[in-house]
């Protein structure tokens, strides 16, 4: 029986971990650039519940930044694993 | 094991002293993730135990943070050190008893110091809490033997280069002995004012930057080519990364004082240093991900590859975070909150747990020259570390951020607390998860010591991973 692919079987340590290494590169973009950016008014704050995902809202922008990076990294991770298994086929 | 704290150097058994580290790292894991989880019930329920001093949060803390680092995390390192630098150097552990000694006056020195921080016994100082006694203790008794050893199994190798895993070994055993000495000055000598406050965190930053970080380091350039059977990518990174730890993770202590009325220009030159603590750390992640080219089915396959792989993935985080955070315009944003706290756990169990895991799950299996007892229970116990773990640094990041924001926009301090209450329960959740990984793991290396298949000859314990 052939062996199922790289990704799949990378699938959950590939969406966790994946995510978890964007997340934290994102907090810091997301940081960052409020930072920049600079304070609104009082109610943009983000700290309430569903706020705190809202993406207009100062924390909300930062914690939106943390999953879109999150994300991202998780499509970079399946598309290297990909390659590798690709290559790792073609060499067995 | 106690037996050969007094019988003759040569009728110890080899690996004897690696295994009574590893065992000793794994038990102080418990007890520091369940003190950790302690505590995340006291910030989640308030009203959780209450009444006693010896229960309150600020004892508690501490005990938990010195169990985790100087037992766990220190012991699992002696443990790598105990049996991959003999292996490095194809000889034997310089003084197997001396070995076994330094375990047994670890346990003894980090118990006692425990024990009078709990009572509220303390320096008072953050991460170098213990009292000076303690300290010396440490730096004397604790951190000298150990280097000893390690500095004269690398002098007697049979080898004629020394492997980077080694160079790494033989600096930071060396320089947590100068971090203990210098960094508790302030106690030592009644320093007061902005010294005590810088020399605090010069040994704090130190601890992390000299000593954690670079033997983490150490024990994945072991690990990786061991197990997959490829070569190190390159040795010449390999050495660039020792060497830019040596020049820029060393000086930027500063930068955890950027609120502080110290020089500008020191804080501005830290700040700078922080940054650059990116060059080791692009150094190492592509050194290693680049060494498991053609192996990456063993990210999936075995579990110490598994391990040792998601922990440099952390570390991509870990150090973006800790490369920035510490400049001015964010560190103005987050300092004092809880993406603090949660960026201290990535470094110590995300990034660093994770490798020493893989190299204690080896070591003891090459040691004891049996099997893993249970392979379920050993996936087991990454799953429950890697989700507990994650969602303890996701929700104390975002909790972070909210505290931070709520500094900015002058948010009412009551709001701030129950905005965050959610994220403490998560907090509580992820850190219980990770104590109770740990009681399995701990059980299964148990029984792989008593009932673990033995492992024949020429073989090593992880490829008959799934042989029954």
């Amino acid at each position: 029986m052939q062996k199922k692919s790289l990704t799949s079987r990378a699938f959950w340590v590939t969406i966790i971990a994946g995510m978890v290494t964007g997340m934290g590169n994102g907090s810091v973009f997301g940081a960052a650039l409020m930072c920049l950016l600079g304070r609104g008014e009082f109610n943009d704050w983000g700290g309430w519940f569903g706020a705190a995902y809202d993406p207009s809202t100062f924390t909300g922008f930062i914690d939106a930044c943390m999953i879109l990076f999150g994300l991202m990294y998780v499509v970079i991770m399946v598309v290297g694993l990909k390659r590798h298994d690709a290559l790792e086929k073609a060499a067995a | 094991m106690l037996k050969y704290l007094f019988a003759k150097n040569e009728d110890i058994p080899a690996g004897s002293a690696a295994v009574y580290w590893g065992f000793s790292a794994i038990v102080w894991f418990v007890i520091g993730t369940g003190l950790g989880s302690f505590n995340a019930a006291k910030l989640a329920f308030p009203d959780f135990v209450t009444g006693s001093e010896f229960f309150a949060f600020g004892h508690m803390r501490q005990v938990h943070v010195h169990a985790v680092i100087f037992g766990w995390i220190s012991m699992a390192f002696g443990m790598a050190m105990m049996y991959i630098t003999p292996a490095l150097g194809n000889t034997r552990l310089w003084s197997e008893k001396l070995g076994v000694w330094n375990a047994f006056l670890w346990n003894v020195g980090l118990s006692l110091g425990l024990t009078l921080l709990w009572a509220g016994l303390t320096s008072g100082r953050e991460y170098s809490d213990f009292i000076w006694p303690i300290d010396l203790f440490i730096a004397v008794f604790m951190a000298l033997p150990l280097a000893i050893n390690v500095w004269m199994t690398i002098l007697t190798r049979r080898t004629q280069g020394i492997y980077t895993t080694n160079w790494f070994f033989a600096a930071a055993t060396f320089m947590v002995i100068i971090v203990f000495l210098t960094g508790n000055l302030p106690e030592f000598f009644h320093l007061t004012g902005l010294t005590e406050a810088y020399l605090t965190w010069w040994f704090a930053h130190n601890v992390l930057g000299l000593w954690i970080t670079p033997v983490a380091a150490a024990i994945a350039y072991y690990t990786i080519p061991k197990v997959t059977g490829n070569p190190l990518y390159s040795h010449r990174i390999g050495h660039l990364h020792f060497w830019s730890v040596v020049v820029f993770y060393s000086t930027p202590a500063a930068h955890h004082l950027m609120s502080a009325p110290l020089p500008e220009w020191l804080k501005s030159f830290a700040s700078v240093e922080g940054v650059l603590i990116l060059v080791p750390a692009i150094a190492f992640v592509s050194n290693i991900l680049l060494t498991m080219q053609g192996k990456w089915n063993m990210f999936v396959e075995n579990l110490e590859i598994r391990f040792t792989v998601t922990g440099v993935l952390l570390a991509i985080p870990l150090n973006m975070q800790g490369g920035f955070q510490q400049t001015r315009a964010i560190n103005w944003y987050i300092h004092g909150t809880g993406w603090i706290v949660a960026h201290a756990h990535l470094a110590l169990l995300g990034f660093s747990t994770f490798l020493e895991a893989a190299a204690v799950y080896l070591g003891l299996q090459s040691l004891m020259k049996r099997k893993l007892y249970s392979l379920t229970l050993g996936n087991m116990h990454f799953w429950l570390l890697l989700i507990g773990f994650s969602i303890y640094w996701i929700s104390m990041t975002i909790a972070g951020l909210i505290q931070g924001a709520g500094k900015i926009y002058e948010v009412p301090y009551i709001d701030v607390v129950i905005a965050e209450h959610p994220y403490m329960i998560a907090r509580w959740i992820g850190g219980t998860l990770v104590f109770i990984s740990n009681i399995i793991w701990l059980y299964n290396m148990w029984m792989t010591a008593r009932v673990g298949t033995i492992v024949p000859v020429g073989r090593m314990p992880h490829e008959m991973a799934y042989e029954r």
